[in-house]
């Protein structure tokens, strides 16, 4: 018993000696200058399977080291000072933007998120941990389809064509550029455009607006482009099939949303369980649950028709298309936007592109055919043109799950030797893994082909 | 004096109040029972989304409300605290504050009847206050000795109290009438700085003292942002997590 005790002291001791000392190095660690190579050696990747990738990531064991803590703050911008707004987007009069800021002179990188993101999103964040380490200022807006960026930013409010999205991203970048023009110094102006999945889409769109179509060009010196689709409307289709994952598709949410709180429940409840359902929560939960692929499929399905949700009741309300919120609506802070939730979760990326951004440009272009929409929302309209680019760089994986085979066969052709192909990670899941941390900086740093 | 006869007949009422809804159905249920007993599964999207929410308009004010207060005054102070104190002065704070709020935790699992976690979380102060130093190090923690948090909400609702309507209280946030009942009685009756200034009008400074640091540190240690998400239904989302997380720390 006493030695019970000794030793327990001992550990006590030691616990609080180390706790104190650890307390007093919060300092994020240096740059890794070793973060930029290029890839080589075989890709030691756990994830055979896309939807696990998609939804699990880069397991922490195998993640690129990373500083935590990246000087950051939250910004606003006003775009549209004299808009009439509803009052319950009454906290959307600026687009809110992201910047790390290194303390000396250096390169800029813009990034462009993913469908449904914000700038504080946490692939975002993983891109501008990247980013930053690699010693690049960071500067992050909200995708065309994030609701803020559709209110603050866009100057429909209805966001899904390419060229609309693009001109708004293209002004919003300008004018965080010229804002932050005052704190940064940015290196013989030095800028990079990096978007991932939808963002990814839509660099292509402002890096070719930016050359072809703009009186104030940024002038971009690199565009990265990482897991983008190439046609939104065939992505789209695909996106909107996971819901059917669910047994009984979008009805069945209900029956699945408790089944899966059950089963975390348990989870969250047993002695051994987290104490809180934070950090590596889900990893630790799928290690241990290890849920079948209909539900991982089931759980992406949600995740992007909660976008699709947000999407349609924003864009409604915005371009005044009265599909699920009638015209006349008043929308106060105190009015009640459950019906609209409810009856919003049964709209996916296609039926918004039908019954909400085809009536809106409908009214102003009455010949307008849902098949125009559907073919100037491919990628390969710009093809001879992203072909023949140097300052293109292409990063995806042969198992990425938003493309068909043949759009894959496109970007490879398309970028050939400006194309770095992983052979596994699905649809976003291996960002932090060390390859393609040093791939991606290796695409803005590299002498070009 | 301070607070005078009506200020104390209030709270006692509410407390009985709580007690009354306790007593209708006085079936509690332990660990091991099957999980979240009381809500029937939802079957439509009407009935997951849908939380008993009679003040929703107003919940919605004081929700907004709660957003421009922590934008121009609370953000603001948690900002100033965090550039004044250093990191590992504030996780002492922290740590502090967290070993007085298990005394709270403590009587609230005397008041279920637990008592295996009840000793575990005296013996877990005992270990604070004393291996600690006044529990300004958290040691329990460092050598894997979980925190079991409980409130006065959760013995209500340990006891078969319903959660009551939803509501969204100014300042402090997303919560319901059961919820909010025990807060008041956590940190007035329980929680022995708050029971003690209620006694002795003397050491009213004090608590209070210890109050604002406390609502300071937990605004610290929150992320939650109003409005973070962007979201238009942000506040449905809130309304179903909170409800149904409120069911998960019931059953722990």
């Amino acid at each position: 018993m006493t030695r019970w005790l000794r030793t327990a002291l001992v550990m006590l001791k030691a616990t609080f000696v180390l706790a104190l000392v650890s307390g007093c190095h919060p300092s994020p660690s240096p740059p890794d200058p070793s973060l930029a190579q290029t890839p080589s050696g075989p890709f030691e990747y756990p994830w055979d399977d896309p939807i696990v990738a998609t939804v699990v990531g880069t397991p922490p064991a195998l993640r690129a080291d990373l500083p935590e803590i990246v000087p950051f703050s939250n910004r606003s911008l006003r775009m549209q000072p004299d808009r009439v707004l509803p009052e319950i987007f009454f906290h959307h009069r600026g687009m809110r933007y992201t910047l790390s800021a290194q303390p000396e002179k250096a390169p800029l990188v813009l990034i462009i998120p993913g469908t449904g993101a914000g700038p504080t999103a946490r692939l975002v964040e993983v891109l501008s941990r990247i980013f930053y380490a690699g010693g690049y200022h960071v500067l992050a807006v909200p995708s065309p389809t994030f609701t803020n960026f559709a209110v603050a930013a866009s100057m429909t409010g209805v966001p899904g064509r390419v060229e609309s999205d693009a001109m708004d991203l293209h002004r919003s970048l300008a004018q965080a550029v010229d804002e932050v023009g005052e704190r940064i110094e940015i290196e013989n102006d030095d800028i990079s455009l990096v978007g991932y999945s939808l963002g990814g889409y839509h660099a292509a769109f402002v890096g070719w607006l930016d050359e072809t179509a703009v009186e104030r060009p940024i002038g971009f010196r690199r565009v990265l482009m990482i897991n983008p689709p190439v046609n939104l409307y065939s992505s789209s289709r695909l996106l909107d099939s996971f819901i059917d994952k669910i047994p009984g598709g979008i009805d069945g949410l209900p029956l699945f949303f408790e089944e899966v709180f059950r089963t975390l429940s348990s989870l969250y409840t047993s002695s051994a369980g987290p104490s809180d359902l934070t950090g590596d929560y889900l990893y630790e939960a799928y290690l241990t649950l290890r849920p079948s692929r209909e539900v991982l499929a089931a759980l992406i399905g949600i995740v992007f028709r909660l976008s699709a949700t947000d999407l349609t009741f924003t864009a409604d309300v915005m371009g005044n298309v009265g599909t699920i919120v009638p015209g006349d609506k008043e929308l106060l802070i105190r009015t009640s936007l459950t019906p609209h939730l409810i009856e919003g979760l049964r709209y996916g990326f296609t039926d918004y592109l039908r019954e909400v951004l085809y009536p809106y440009y409908r009214r102003s272009e009455p010949s307008l055919t849902v098949e125009q929409l559907v073919a100037e929302a491919d990628m390969k309209r710009i093809g001879g043109y992203l072909a023949t680019n140097s300052k293109y760089r292409l990063i995806t994986n042969a198992d990425e799950i938003i493309n068909t085979p043949e759009e894959l066969a496109f970007l490879a052709e398309t970028f050939g030797s400006r194309a770095t192909i992983f052979p596994r990670g699905g649809h976003c899941g291996n960002f932090q893994h060390p390859q393609v941390v040093a791939a991606m900086l290796n695409a803005l740093a590299d002498e070009g082909p | 004096m301070i607070r005078g006869f009506r200020y104390r007949t209030i709270i006692a009422a509410v407390v009985l109040a709580g007690l009354l809804t306790a007593c209708q159905t006085p079936v509690p249920f332990r660990e091991g029972d099957p999980p979240l007993p009381d809500r029937p599964r939802a079957e439509t999207l009407e009935g997951l989304v849908k939380v008993y929410d009679p003040l929703e308009g107003l919940n919605r004010q004081v929700y907004a409300f709660n957003y421009e207060f922590d934008r121009l005054v609370f953000l603001p102070i948690v900002d100033a605290y965090e550039y004044v104190l250093a990191q590992p002065l504030r996780d002492r704070i922290h740590d502090f504050l967290g070993n007085l709020r298990d005394i709270v935790s403590f009587a609230n699992l005397v008041l279920q009847l637990r008592p295996a976690l009840a000793l575990q979380t005296a013996f877990r102060i005992g270990v604070n206050t004393g291996l600690g130093f006044f529990g300004i190090v958290d040691v329990a923690s460092a050598v894997g000795m979980a925190r079991h948090k409980e409130d006065f909400g959760q013995t209500l609702g340990y006891w078969g109290a319903t959660e009551g309507p939803y509501l969204v209280i100014p300042v402090v946030g997303p919560s319901n009438l059961r919820d909010a009942s025990g807060y008041v009685v956590d940190s007035f009756f329980l929680d022995p700085l708050g029971l003690l200034a209620n006694l002795k009008t003397g050491l009213a400074p004090y608590a209070w003292a210890r109050t604002s640091v406390n609502v300071v540190d937990t605004r610290a240690n929150t992320p939650f942002r109003y409005y973070g998400t962007a979201s238009p239904f942000e506040y449905d989302y809130v309304r179903l997590l909170y409800t149904r997380k409120r069911d998960l720390d019931l059953i722990r």
